[in-house]
């Protein structure tokens, strides 16, 4: 039986379509080379929600190092939704924009192991840049990053920090895919993922499922949302110039 | 890869069912000196290699699913046995070594009857599949030290420091608490071997065991120790685990 996060490899390489669960390697494509210029557009304000028809997340028992990790289970990929069902952690992307707004790229991210948890859980980056990683716990993390392809993960790098307060540096260079799984093999409940990203017109939805992308051109765009536990889902919104367009992507009925 | 002395039938009829035909490189009318090794290194590896690498070298060759581990997915470029750093495609002399070796605790025999000539040259079809067009540059691995009782002692010690137990277990035998819920990049189960047994995947060379825990094995959740131990505390772990073994 397939898991949630089996199934978003198996959607992987099929594009978003028709209100149908599918996702990431065609459906996050972006344009390869971003022109970055002055830009008097607009902006999208959005929702990203999710139906009624939600199949239970994966839980795993918190069987090791209680001390530190807690007690109970815990989700790898949790679907976290508010009062309105608005989905928490959903990267949203403007679709195939090759021009727009400079872009100051960031070089360096940060993720901290604490209290066997990823923090930030997902985050966007560039195709290229350096993650410094950092251990607060006094128990045995490795961290271990693959580059999706498709249906395949491959390893892109995996490096054992055995004491606290280490931290390591490492520079990520995506070749073939689009989004990096982060896990740690001696705690198979963690789970972080980073969405790379060729332009600037990237968010991440808060508590309320809410996200807002700026100074977008003005014109016709395919706004595709992707996360981990529930694959990707696209609309269009139409941007006009100094003014603001509403977006709304559903997950299900 | 699979050996032509030790496949079973189902193989090697599979094998010869492939055919040289199917990997055949394109004719030149002058070819370089490294594209008849490509050529001739291509047409060993249908013979040799295809049946359980596949055809595209995808680790779906026809006896694949009898096999487990799988066969290397060669496309993905992810190796194991290295001397590389983590996420770094393996040197030349890693892919040969491991041709030429076998892998122990899976279905990979050793090629060694081979001349090295042939199996130069199938490193070269190996590396095109995984698309390896840089020469990757390998780690410094110092002189071993003399093996000593202090030696052996501090091994333990680094050993529990560096928390291989979680895995490995406190006595080496692979039952440690993480190694239940252990998954290759596949995610298929993998467990953490045991080292008692004096079996490793690369043999018993001191050199190798180093490298396996200063780089880890890419592809299984071994990480890489280079950035947390020293040299010689990771000497000292490659001597403690050598003297687990029940010999």
């Amino acid at each position: 039986m397939l898991s949630r996060r089996d199934m978003i490899g198996a959607s992987m390489g099929f594009a978003a379509c028709g209100g149908s669960l599918a996702l990431a390697g065609a459906a996050l494509a972006q344009a390869s080379s971003y022109v970055p210029g002055a830009v008097i557009g607009g902006g999208i304000d959005g929702i990203v929600r999710v139906g009624d028809n939600l199949s239970a997340a994966e839980q795993i028992i918190i069987g090791k190092d209680n001390h530190i990790c807690g007690e109970g289970h815990a989700t790898p990929d949790p679907v976290t939704l508010s009062d309105e069902r608005g989905l928490k952690n959903a990267v949203v992307m403007i679709k195939d924009i090759a021009r727009g707004k400079p872009w100051a790229k960031r070089e360096r991210f940060d993720i901290v192991q604490e209290k066997c948890v990823f923090h930030p859980y997902i985050q966007f980056a560039p195709r290229s840049f350096e993650l410094s990683i950092l251990n607060k716990d006094p128990v045995l993390h490795n961290i271990h990053a693959y580059e999706i392809i498709g249906r395949a993960r491959r390893t892109l790098f995996n490096i054992a920090q055995p004491q606290a307060n280490q931290v390591d540096r490492h520079k990520v260079a995506l070749t073939r895919g689009s989004i990096i799984e982060i896990d740690c093999d001696a705690h198979n409940w963690m789970s972080a993922w980073i969405v790379t990203s060729d332009h600037p017109y990237v968010a991440v939805t808060d508590s309320a499922g809410r996200f807002a992308i700026d100074d977008v051109p003005a014109g016709e765009f395919e706004l595709v949302a992707w996360h981990p536990g529930l694959g990707s889902m696209s609309t269009r919104a139409k941007v006009a110039s100094k003014a603001r367009a509403a977006a709304t992507i559903s997950f299900g009925a | 890869m699979i050996s032509h002395r030790s496949a079973a039938g189902m193989l090697l009829l599979a094998s010869a069912l492939l055919g040289a035909s199917a990997l055949s490189a394109p004719a030149a009318e002058r070819p370089g000196r490294a594209q008849a090794s490509l050529a001739k290194g291509k047409e060993i590896y249908a013979r040799e290699c295809a049946a359980c690498h596949g055809v595209k070298g995808d680790g779906e060759g026809p006896g694949a699913h009898i096999v487990n581990p799988k066969p290397r997915n060669f496309i993905l470029g992810v190796f194991k046995l290295r001397t590389t750093p983590s996420g770094q495609p393996p040197t030349d002399d890693d892919l040969l070594r491991t041709i030429t070796q076998g892998i122990a605790h899976s279905a990979m025999p050793s090629f060694r009857e081979l001349p090295e000539a042939d199996r130069r040259a199938l490193v070269g079809v190996v590396r095109q599949f995984a698309d390896i067009k840089t020469a990757p540059r390998p780690i410094a691995i110092p002189a071993a030290p003399e093996v000593s009782a202090a030696l052996l002692e501090k091994g333990k010690t680094v050993y529990t420091a560096l928390k291989c137990q979680t895995c490995h277990g406190d006595t080496g035998t692979g039952d440690g608490a993480s190694s239940l819920t252990l998954k290759d990049d596949a995610k298929g189960r993998i467990w953490a071997p045991d080292l008692t047994t004096g079996v490793f995947k690369s043999g018993d060379d001191a050199k190798a065991l180093y490298a396996r825990i200063a780089t880890g094995l890419d592809g299984t959740p071994m990480p890489s120790y280079a950035s947390q131990a020293k040299p010689d505390e990771i000497w000292a772990v490659v001597h403690y685990v050598r003297s687990l073994a029940k010999r």
